[in-house]
């Protein structure tokens, strides 16, 4: 059944011929964690965000000819994780409307440094970040976690760097209300 | 320069980005300005705990089955 769906795909969102190029499979390899993360933090399943990932990055090598300025290809590839991570939340019938039924972290893998005395603040801070209205979290999570600068954030969510901007700093603004006493 | 101007700021403050003038204008603030100091250093930590704590991680293996299926384009959904 897989390779008739590969079948109806037009000849321009084929991948190029000959597989994969090199830059490709490195961008691919440079940012499959930082979409996972921006996915993650949206459809709030491991399992599902990848499966995002996973499309997103095959939408992106069939369509590789709408990037025109390779210099923007990460914001390009997460930009099109984020719209499908967007579509996958918005299909679903059942989403966690209280931020207290939002699911567990199965699986999350510990750092060493959990393990020692920042182990509770760590915990903090990511169930924090996990609680940000959702505008705000995939802005927040972009920048601070994942260090893009400001208009590339903007690239990724298709706003301007101004709304970008706000969006992060609100954000910082409730997490740090949030954590007050702990920092 | 006014804690609301800082407040307003603070994001280009810590960029970087704000120019010259209004870089020193804050900066002149946060030295006389305790409130603003506090908020500046929490900011700096929420910053800095999410850099450090806030990546939620594929596992190896996780990853490099995920790029498997990228790179051979198993496209089952699409």
């Amino acid at each position: 059944m897989r390779s008739s769906r590969l079948d109806v795909v037009t000849s321009s969102e084929r991948p190029p011929a000959g597989g994969h190029p090199a830059w490709l499979v490195d961008l691919f390899q440079a940012n499959v964690g930082a979409a996972f993360n921006v996915a993650y933090r949206l459809v709030w399943n491991r399992a599902d965000a990848q499966d995002v990932v996973q499309t997103s990055f095959i939408k992106a090598t069939r369509s590789i000819s709408q990037l025109r300025d390779t210099s923007k290809a990460r914001g390009w590839l997460l930009s099109i994780t984020y719209r499908e991570a967007l579509m996958v939340l918005r299909s679903r019938r059942d989403l966690p409307t209280d931020p207290f039924a939002l699911p567990d972290r199965v699986g999350q893998q510990p750092t060493p440094e959990d393990q020692f005395l920042q182990h509770e603040l760590a915990d903090e801070i990511r169930t924090a970040i996990d609680h940000l209205p959702e505008l705000l979290r995939t802005a927040f999570v972009l920048r601070d976690v994942e260090e893009l600068p400001m208009s590339e954030v903007a690239e990724v969510l298709d706003i301007g760097t101004s709304a970008a901007k706000m969006r992060v700093a609100r954000a910082r603004e409730l997490l740090r209300i949030s954590l007050t006493g702990r920092i | 320069m006014e804690c609301s101007d800082l407040e307003a700021n603070l994001t280009d403050f810590l960029d970087g980005v704000l120019d010259a003038d209004a870089e020193a204008a804050a900066l002149e603030h946060l030295a006389t300005c305790e409130h603003c100091e506090t908020i500046l250093a929490q900011t700096r930590s929420v910053i800095a705990l999410a850099n450090r704590h806030g990546r939620v991680e594929l596992a190896p293996g996780e990853r490099d089955e995920l790029l498997r299926r990228i790179l051979t384009d198993d496209a089952h959904d699409l």
